[in-house]
């Protein structure tokens, strides 16, 4: 979603016709969540936080594959956070069940491939190339 | 005298060590998180679900990204 999030963003969202929403999916492992946590914790001190976390963990994804919690706070660092919060906040239990609750609810939803999107109401199952997205919100627009 | 000359050096050199160790030193350890040019001054928020959201609340299409980082 890394490529295709970057040109959504800047044709669509920041000309006020898109609104993004981000919803956690945690099927690969803990660091699905791990890496959820980081993005909801940078989120908490602000909300454009969580959209400079969402890109940095994109395009560091090979690594956060396989970081640790060092490398998440280090991450904080990285995108100027405040690491003392971030830390409380990604150990919270509190976090971590708002998380697990949002992706029992996407399955309650039916909502099985990584990743899906809901286009108003429209689901979209699997990764798309920015023109099928261009394709559906022109529809949208037009509806 | 050579030994005292070479006492008075190694002072000063520590001396001077240490006031730069100190200019280096972070102040402050706290800042605003920058935000990726990309972002600008898009509106960003937290809905009451928890979720957080980038763009216009009013805009005309609600795009929900179910993904991982992973």
């Amino acid at each position: 979603m890394l490529g295709t999030s970057k040109e959504i963003i800047a044709n669509h969202v920041a000309t006020g016709e898109v609104q993004m929403i981000y919803w956690p999916v945690l099927d690969i492992g803990p660091n699905s969540e791990n890496a959820a946590a980081a993005a909801y914790c940078a989120g908490e001190q602000n909300p454009s936080a969580f959209w400079q976390m969402h890109s940095w963990l994109y395009e560091n994804y090979s690594q956060t594959y396989r970081g640790d919690r060092s490398y998440f706070l280090d991450a904080a660092t990285t995108n100027g956070l405040d690491n003392a919060t971030f830390a409380t906040c990604y150990d919270s239990e509190e976090i971590r069940l708002t998380i697990r609750q949002q992706d029992d609810a996407r399955r309650r939803q039916g909502i099985r491939s990584r990743p899906s999107f809901d286009i108003n109401g429209q689901i979209i199952a699997g990764a798309q190339p920015y023109s099928t997205f261009e394709q559906i919100f022109a529809e949208a627009k037009n509806e | 005298m050579r030994f005292q000359k070479f006492i008075l050096l190694l002072i000063l050199l520590l001396v001077a060590t240490a006031c730069s160790s100190n200019d280096t030193q972070p102040t402050d350890t706290q800042s605003e998180p920058t935000i990726p040019s990309e972002l600008g001054n898009i509106p960003a928020g937290k809905n009451e679900d928890g979720t957080f959201y980038l763009g216009s609340p009013s805009a005309d299409i609600k795009f929900i990204d179910y993904s991982d980082f992973l």
